[in-house]
């Protein structure tokens, strides 16, 4: 065990190191660079942006040095000084951009995750065990339809409705007076008052095919031998499936793990910005967009870490939880 | 010494006018004197506990008087705006103004007139350009603002190479850049080597903060010349900047209406940002700002501004239709206007129609120079481009995409019925005649096979059009969605091709296109004599004619030679330009419309549009029409400082 996990650590590294060159150069390859669209922004405000002006910036931004250059600039920052750089857009320092709204990103993350697994294990199971009834067909048609309903147009349809008929401020996650206000029990009730729109539309996303995945795994444990046996002999029926068909169900789960670090840190990027939430998706959006380098690479860089970090936690955990894969 | 007033009014007439007016104002303005001004209550308790200076002492000796727009105002309350990005603040500058040395006159938007500067002087030999400022005026922290803050904006930053290696080319003129002096504490003087007069109109559309004038007393200590380079080198290291160039450029002052993310450095504007974090951006009165109305009140009349970033222009029309925001203009547009009207009764704003500065949102431009030369022989015949705007049904653009509330007109310059509008010009070719198109593309000989033509040497045609769809919102789509129809009707296969920004510019500048579209912005008097897209002076904006833009903007090293007509209209602005005068400029830009819209260098469509502008029924002292455009930083040119909240 210690091998396969030390074997993963040192394979991370070359691995982590390919991503940065390709993401600096990804991040790269629009043509022009955050100044091209900076003075684009200034020649649409009626503001005469001379060359001398353009020579001058992309001096004082650094821009002007070679690709490889940049390259080493930045990961030496990085790693010698834990200085992710600056961003161009904010005129912040892009570490305290992300930290500030890491706290948002990781509820709502979380909170999605956590409204997902407890609605689609239960109906999955469920739907495995009454296999075509009126209730399977109902669950199954109500995943499908949140899969296939594009998440912004339901954000669009939540948000109207909610402000039409509740009279929640559009958008946030907290009503405007609320914003800079301690934290006592008004602002957690007003947070969770619109908490739940993109908790619902980010978690049926997912919770489709966690239903059918489930479905389809105890179902096909159902039908094992072992199963009847154990009914022959009594086993109460709920305690039959828990202890049996689902730990096998949960295998996907586990293994999707993996990928919800990542998750947690770039957010829902179209949700979060159709919502308007204080999360990392937004910022991570308009950086790409705005050729904003240094908060770009720093978001792209630290997904990878995590993803990488994640796969390795998820394929820890499988081989603790089934010990199939361990022995094998 | 003081010019004749361009109109020539003689100087005894123009003393004893003066004469006049100055009793006049003497009668009034000791009225206010005797009273003393008044202040913001919220000032009231720091001015008691002797923390801050009373007002008297805090505005300038002669501080400038505002009329407001409707009638005198309440303090109070806190206005609520959103923007887009931290580069779009249009919302924003239009609570929180602009303020430059001079400005521009709200009733007209082309006079300049004093702002910060008290007054300001021309030489006979509009050479000189003398500024004087007001006594007793200070910054946000109560520091005097001196001619020793434009000096050091001069000496200290524009001319020090580390920090702006290339001098910009407004600074320059006849070849040397210009020499800025102090005569004293209120006096600064600019020298140009040639007669520069439109150096006034630069001031009053560009002179803002960081652009004119720096906080000197403050950013002393982040430059090496006032302070010790091996101290500043460490203080630039320990907040995480490579130089102390960087770190000077974060403390100082930037152009936008933030002003900066430096919540230390004073400001001279009406509200001074205090904080910032998830999007919302707090700004507090300046208690230190110049101007006060004609009763004596201190402005502004609103004690802070919210400032929420939105991210996307759903959120921005659905906030601003549930009366979220006071004031909402920068993204609002005409299309959505059903949704702005239905819910401005319950939302509790109403809705004003200003006018948008675009002279046809959707100009669209064959490029004379074009690679493929069967392809640019064709776009140089006037009777294939008078075609193309034949074909175009500008009324029915008008009808469908505007609710008919547009004008068809071809690129022209703004406001309609203003000096450098000719009703008969604007119209040149905006006629819907598809059989006469027909017959121009059957002279010059593109064979009709009933569906599509050919080249005039019988190879097959087809007509790209490379666009960027932003910054015009659905109309531009709608648009050139309909003159496919169009195009297609007299016979032309017209194919279209949606790219991003950044990649637009790179292809037109490679001359690599067949048809560019663009946003005639830059199209209003006075801004378009500083830029004008009209001509193709800069190879960026020249997609009609890009080889001939990289002649004129490299004075001949480059592209190729333009033909005459093109010469003659760069020539009628550079003289324009030169000399500054009103009778000038109307000279120059009447010349460019006509050379434009003769030579149908460009198709117009359809411009001058309204823009809805939403503001809550509490806001008042807004004007009930006028302009929403960059040109005049949106409402800035109103004067914000005596919008107030009740």
């Amino acid at each position: 065990m210690w091998r396969f996990i030390l074997r993963r650590l040192m394979w991370m590294i070359p691995t982590l190191v390919i991503i940065s060159i390709i993401s600096f150069i990804i991040i790269q390859l629009p043509p022009g660079d955050y100044l091209a669209s900076y003075i684009a922004r200034l020649e649409s405000r009626g503001s005469n942006v001379d060359q001398a002006t353009i020579d001058s910036l992309r001096m004082r931004y650094g821009l002007d040095d070679p690709l490889i250059v940049q390259y080493f600039k930045w990961l030496g920052n990085i790693l010698l000084h834990g200085n992710f750089g600056y961003s161009f857009e904010w005129r912040l320092p892009v570490s305290q951009l992300i930290l500030e709204r890491l706290p948002m990103t990781f509820l709502v993350a979380t909170a999605s995750l956590l409204f997902a697994w407890s609605v689609a294990l239960p109906i999955g199971i469920f739907s495995a065990v009454k296999q075509y009834s009126l209730a399977d067909y109902f669950f199954t048609v109500l995943g499908f339809l949140g899969l296939g309903i594009p998440n912004f147009m339901l954000a669009l349809v939540f948000l109207y409705l909610s402000n039409r008929y509740f009279g929640l401020s559009v958008g946030g996650l907290f009503s405007p007076a609320y914003l800079n206000a301690p934290w006592g029990i008004h602002k957690i009730l007003d947070l969770l008052s619109h908490l739940w729109i993109p908790v619902i539309i980010i978690g049926t996303a997912g919770t489709a095919g966690l239903i059918r995945i489930t479905r389809a795994n105890v179902l096909d444990e159902l039908r094992k031998p072992y199963v009847e046996t154990a009914r022959a002999k009594g086993l109460h029926p709920m305690l039959l499936i828990l202890k049996y068909p689902v730990r096998i169900a949960l295998n996907p789960f586990i293994s999707s793990i993996g990928f919800i670090l990542p998750g947690m840190i770039s957010g829902e990027v179209i949700v979060s910005i159709v919502l308007n939430l204080p999360t990392t998706g937004p910022l991570l959006y308009s950086a790409l967009l705005s050729q904003d380098t240094y908060l770009a690479g720093a978001f792209v860089l630290m997904l990878a870490v995590l993803t990488v970090i994640g796969v390795l936690i998820s394929d820890i955990l499988l081989a603790w939880l089934d010990p199939r894969i361990r022995l094998s | 010494m003081l010019r004749l007033d361009t109109y020539g009014l003689r100087r005894r007439t123009l003393l004893s006018v003066a004469a006049t007016a100055l009793t006049a104002l003497f009668l009034t303005t000791s009225v206010v004197y005797a009273e003393g001004y008044a202040q913001s209550p919220i000032l009231d308790a720091a001015v008691a506990a002797g923390t801050l200076p009373p007002v008297n002492e805090r505005l300038p000796a002669a501080p400038l008087v505002i009329t407001p727009v409707s009638e005198v105002g309440t303090y109070g309350g806190t206005a609520r705006v959103m923007h887009s990005s931290t580069e779009e603040f249009g919302d924003a500058s239009s609570i929180v103004g602009m303020e430059g040395l001079l400005r521009l006159k709200s009733e007209d938007g082309t006079t300049v007139e004093p702002n910060i500067a008290e007054s300001w002087a021309w030489s006979n030999d509009d050479k000189t350009m003398t500024l004087k400022l007001r006594s007793g005026q200070k910054w946000s922290d109560g520091e005097p603002f001196t001619s020793a803050d434009i000096l050091f904006w001069w000496e200290d930053e524009i001319s020090n190479v580390e920090l702006n290696p290339t001098m910009p080319n407004s600074f320059i003129s006849g070849g040397e850049t210009m020499k800025v002096t102090a005569v004293d504490d209120l006096t600064v003087q600019i020298d140009f080597a040639a007669p520069n007069h439109l150096f006034e109109l630069w001031v009053a559309t560009q002179g803002y903060q960081s652009q004119m004038f720096q906080p000197a007393h403050y950013l002393k200590q982040f430059h090496p010349r006032y302070t010790d380079p091996v101290k500043l080198a460490e203080m630039a290291k320990t907040a995480g900047f490579a130089t102390w160039a960087e770190l000077y450029a974060n403390k100082a002052l930037t152009g936008d209406v933030f002003g900066t993310l430096n919540f230390d450095a004073p400001v001279i504007r009406a509200f001074k940002p205090v904080s910032t974090s998830a999007g919302l951006t707090k700004l507090e009165r300046n208690p230190y700002y110049f101007k006060v109305d004609t009763a004596g009140n201190q402005l502004p009349y609103i004690d802070a501004v919210d400032l929420t970033l939105v991210a996307s222009p759903e959120i921005y029309t659905l906030k601003a239709s549930s009366g979220e925001a006071d004031l909402a203009l920068e993204n609002t547009t005409i299309t959505q206007m059903p949704v702005y009207l239905d819910n401005a009764e319950k939302a509790g704003y109403k809705v004003l129609e200003y006018n948008s500065a675009f002279s046809s949102i959707a100009n669209m431009m064959l490029n004379q120079t074009a690679e493929d030369p069967d392809k640019r022989a064709l776009f140089q015949d006037i009777r294939f481009r008078t075609a193309l705007e034949w074909a175009i049904n500008r009324n029915e653009i008008n009808d469908l995409v505007f609710f008919g509330l547009g004008t068809p007109m071809q690129l022209s310059i703004l406001p309609i019925g203003g000096r450098c509008w000719d009703e008969a010009v604007s119209k040149t070719n905006t006629q819907y005649d598809p059989k006469g198109a027909m017959a121009l593309l059957d002279e010059i000989g593109m064979a009709y096979d009933g569906e599509y033509r050919t080249l005039p040497n019988g190879k097959p045609f087809t007509l790209t059009l490379t666009y960027w769809p932003g910054e015009g919102g659905e109309a531009k789509r709608k648009i050139v969605e309909l003159s496919q129809t169009y195009f297609r009707a007299i016979g032309i296969n017209f194919d279209v091709r949606e790219v991003e920004r950044s990649f637009y510019f790179e292809f037109t500048t490679a001359n690599k296109h067949e048809m560019a579209l663009w946003h005639a912005d830059s199209a209003s008097d006075p801004l378009w004599v500083n830029s004008p897209k009209i001509i193709p002076i800069r190879q960026r904006h020249g997609a009609f004619a890009t080889l001939w833009a990289t002649w004129f903007e490299t004075k001949g090293e480059k592209g190729e030679e333009p033909p005459q007509d093109m010469k003659d209209a760069v020539a009628a602005w550079r003289k324009a330009k030169a000399a500054g005068t009103p009778e000038a400029l109307v000279e120059g830009c009447k010349a460019v419309v006509k050379a434009n819209a003769v030579g149908a260098w460009t198709i117009g469509t359809v411009g001058a549009f309204p823009q809805p502008l939403i503001i809550s029924n509490a806001l008042h002292n807004v004007p009930e029409t006028g302009w929403a455009s960059w040109d005049w930083n949106y409402m800035v040119r109103y004067h914000p400082e005596q919008f107030y909240l009740k």
